[in-house]
């Protein structure tokens, strides 16, 4: 029954063809994949810590972060922008966040989307100011159609404002749509947004959508771990082709198996068309405080910054 | 017989409150058939993954025949290529194990990737479909088989490479009766050859097949204990204990009636209540 291959011992052949497509990907996808369910563990981890804003209804955390973004966006005010950073810092110290991991994400997004982007604006030939750090000097000043060339050309003190004021602002956004998110469950965001008006076959989809992802990237690692245990040497374009195209396939196939389970599933529980979620109840008395000290906030904040 | 695996203090945590597995002490020899047995999210399949190379320990450490390796180990091309061609890994979801167009290609990928001549190679894959019963499925997709036949394929396709040591990963998870014999006098057979074998399972009817030595994991990660297969079976307390068994009542012949959930054991029928 043991074929005769089995019983001695294997030799790896030491040499293969070296015109062959490395295959560092397999690592690189595995590691994505399994980066992408661990940053969902940490973040339902997190939201299921025994916090301040942990303990808050989802749709008090909807609401808030919606109105402090129009408040961040309405207010120009440097100063001010600082004090909501500093109460959005406390608001992630309350809620046992680990400051320094969120506040890397949020200064590396805030850095691109805000510095990087908008650094052009420090420059006096799109905000006119008074010139700080001179970059170029010219003999005279020069106009070709609309654009127009000052004599000198350096960083102003109004568009380093300008830039800081940008930054701080998108800090602050990202900073608000991170306490959300690291405090609030996927499905309970979702169904906060019922409060929106959101149709319940929409938000179904959404959470749907979310789950899929989630079971198709342990798919996805467990193909990649495969590959990797039987595919240690580099792999001949075709070969590597044939694969990747199968595995391709196979997941749409496995998508389109899940989408007729859920469909029966639904089906046998009575589904006719028409989805009906269920929506938590009445707010406590600790979500009645807290969007009542946030709107007295924000009220003050319009009354003596704007 | 020399260590194939030499576990030392091996610690793994998934997040910062997610542990899967702590204080594993654990040698493999070469030669041995162990079982590793624990209830779901013990641990077992994250230690199969370890020794694997697969996911790398976040405490203490991991040696295989004697050279301790990490994740840079696998840069080194010859270590990944010696390793990689001698531990073989049954995955538990056969699906994604599976990833060539057809049966016949998963057989023929080892004994290519070991840079076999062509005719060799095709050989080796036709020992393989003989060995498993797998004639009539070789031009067929891997999709298109039942989870035994599934199964079969994802064995072949890791014994094609010859490996030195097996590992198997709830092998007997949603399989018949008869694919789940077939599969325990494979084991046996590939052990009698000199193989290597560590299997996870949850399916103490294995581990009495078996007669190998069995560690046992905990809930809280741990091995609770390690011993014989017999030894172990025999420790009703133990078994509860790791939630291996359960002692259940039932109704029988009009009658209540209690014991473990454990089919070999002796079947106590207690009686605690009469049926009205």
């Amino acid at each position: 029954m043991i074929p005769s291959f089995l019983k001695e011992k294997e030799t790896v052949s030491q040499a293969r063809p070296s015109n062959r497509r490395n295959f560092n990907f397999v690592d690189r996808t595995a590691k994505n994949m399994a980066a992408f369910m661990l940053t969902s563990m940490r973040q339902w981890n997190a939201s299921r810590r025994a916090g301040l804003l942990q303990g808050l209804d989802a749709r008090v955390k909807v609401v808030f972060v919606i109105v402090y973004i129009i408040l961040v966006s309405l207010t120009h005010k440097v100063e001010f922008q600082l004090m909501l950073s500093g109460l959005f810092f406390l608001l992630f110290l309350a809620s046992k966040i680990n400051p320094l991991s969120v506040y890397l994400k949020i200064t590396g997004l805030a850095f691109f989307f805000g510095f990087i982007v908008f650094i052009p604006a420090t420059l006096n030939l799109f905000a006119p100011g008074e010139i700080i750090f001179l970059i170029a000097q010219f003999e005279k000043e020069r106009t070709w159609l609309v654009y127009h060339i000052p004599k000198e050309i350096g960083v102003t003190r109004e568009g380093l404002l300008l830039v800081a004021r940008i930054s701080l602002k998108v800090f602050n956004s990202i900073s608000l749509t991170f306490l959300l998110t690291s405090t609030t469950g996927f499905e309970q965001i979702l169904k906060a947004l019922k409060m929106l008006k959101v149709p319940d076959i929409f938000l179904l989809t959404l959470s749907l959508s979310y789950q899929y992802i989630f079971i198709f990237s342990q798919t996805i690692l467990e193909t990649y771990q495969a590959l990797k245990m039987r595919w240690w040497e580099r792999g001949a374009r075709a070969e590597t082709n044939a694969i990747l195209s199968g595995r391709m396939g196979y997941l749409f196939r496995k998508s389109w198996e899940k989408y007729d389970q859920v469909y029966h599933s639904m089906v046998a529980r009575g589904y006719t068309g028409e989805i009906s979620l269920y929506h938590p109840g009445a707010l406590r008395l600790r979500d009645y405080l807290f969007l009542s000290i946030a709107a007295l906030l924000f009220t003050a904040c319009l009354f003596f910054f704007l | 017989m020399r260590a194939i695996f030499e576990l030392n203090e091996i610690g793994f945590q998934y997040t910062d409150t997610q542990k899967a597995l702590s204080g594993i002490n654990l040698t493999v020899r070469e030669g041995e058939i162990l079982s590793v047995v624990g209830s779901n999210g013990s641990g077992k399949s994250t230690l199969l993954h370890l020794m694997c190379g697969l996911i790398y320990p976040t405490e203490g450490s991991i040696a295989y025949k004697g050279m301790e390796f990490q994740e840079k180990s696998f840069k080194k091309a010859a270590f990944n290529r010696e390793f990689r061609s001698s531990i073989g890994f049954v995955f538990q979801n056969s699906d994604a194990q599976l990833f060539c167009p057809t049966v016949f290609d998963e057989l023929i990928f080892g004994p290519l990737q070991l840079g076999y001549p062509k005719d060799l190679a095709v050989e080796r894959a036709n020992e393989v479909v003989q060995m498993l019963h797998l004639q009539g499925y070789t031009d067929r997709p891997s999709y298109m088989l039942s989870s035994g036949e599934k199964k079969r394929v994802a064995i072949g396709a890791v014994l094609a490479t010859n490996p030195e040591v097996l590992i198997f990963d709830e092998p007997m998870s949603g399989l018949d009766p008869k694919t789940r014999s077939f599969i325990i006098d494979l084991i046996f057979e590939l052990n009698q050859i000199g193989k290597t074998i560590i299997v996870a399972t949850h399916h103490l009817d294995l581990v009495d097949y078996l007669k190998s030595r069995v560690v046992v994991l905990s809930e809280r990660h741990t091995i609770e204990k390690m011993g014989s297969s017999d030894e172990i079976l025999s420790d009703t307390d133990l078994l509860i204990k790791a939630n291996l068994i359960a002692e259940f009542s039932h109704r029988h012949n009009g009658t209540v009636h209690k014991h473990l959930s454990l089919g070999f054991l002796s079947h106590k029928h207690e009686q605690i209540r009469k049926k009205n």
